[in-house]
């Protein structure tokens, strides 16, 4: 029989305690999201005073991440790049700041983050995945 | 009769929605350490009882502040929890009170329509100083079993 890796609550709470920290390290205020590998979500927060949208890019970010095992900033480059065939495909959301969970080799989810610039959600999430210590 | 009989399903419609017209006013969202607070005492309500539980957190809005999911936790109880809380910011009642009308009988099947009442137990507005902050909505076990940790979540907040 098959095994697979999967995040635990614990797992999640420890994710998202570190990209919270590097949020506010730099005071910024963001909205954060883990999702299983099936693009399910795990665990959300949203700081005090990020809005109700920076929560569903989070969500919608982590997503993209998680279902499509890559990075969203793939995906935003390669439509700027000239595919904007790829808006065709089942829904994704081509923007910065969300990065699969990859352990063993298997995507076991993805983390997302909105609320400042796209590259420094993608620093959020980039810290929240070094707390697992891989 | 039928005239009467509608009247006074629309009397009993009125004096149970309505007669909850008394519900705190909406304040400001709840605060990130306060909903975190409320969903750790409800998930070790629900970890005590060897329960999985999918536990959201949302603004007065019904717009989520946090979610959490426990190991092994149904996956349809995402949006459920969701929904609950949902119900209860939207509605500013627990979400209790739909279920509890519908049982009741034919009079209360208009409940069923309204958007955004998702009439299962286990969604609780969460009132601090008087105002509504928020709800919490709670999935993953029967109707009373969510209730009660629910109820937990709410209980940490008055500590």
């Amino acid at each position: 029989m098959k095994n697979r890796p999967m995040l635990t609550l614990e797992d999640c709470r420890k994710i998202s305690a570190a990209a919270e920290a590097e949020a506010k390290k730099n005071n910024w205020i963001v909205s954060i999201a883990i999702l299983d590998d099936g693009g399910h979500l795990l665990h959300l927060i949203r700081m005090d005073g990020a809005s109700p949208f920076n929560a569903r890019t989070a969500i919608a970010k982590g997503k993209t991440a998680a279902e499509t095992r890559r990075s969203t900033l793939v995906w935003e480059e390669r439509i700027k790049a000239g595919r904007n065939s790829m808006l065709g495909m089942p829904k994704i959301t081509p923007v910065q700041g969300g990065l699969p969970i990859v352990v063993e080799g298997v995507c076991v989810g993805g983390i997302g983050a909105s609320g400042v610039q796209s590259h420094e959600d993608e620093q959020i999430v980039a810290a929240g995945i070094k707390a697992l210590g891989l | 009769m039928k005239t009467i009989r509608f009247v006074f399903a629309l009397a009993i419609s009125w004096f149970a929605l309505g007669a909850f017209a008394q519900t705190p006013p909406y304040g400001a969202p709840i605060s990130l350490e306060n909903a975190k607070k409320a969903a750790a005492a409800a998930a070790a309500e629900a970890r005590k009882n060897n329960w999985q539980m999918g536990i959201a957190i949302t603004d007065p809005n019904g717009d989520l502040i946090y979610f959490e999911r426990m190991d092994n936790t149904q996956i349809g109880s995402i949006n459920i929890a969701l929904g609950k809380a949902r119900t209860a910011a939207k509605f500013k009642r627990p979400s209790k009170v739909f279920q509890d009308l519908l049982a009741k009988g034919d009079n209360f099947t208009y409940l069923l329509g309204l958007e955004g009442a998702m009439p299962v137990q286990g969604g609780l507005p969460i009132v601090m100083d008087g105002k509504i902050v928020g709800a919490i909505g709670v999935s993953g076990a029967t109707g009373d079993q969510d209730s009660q940790c629910a109820t937990a979540g709410l209980e940490a907040l008055k500590k």
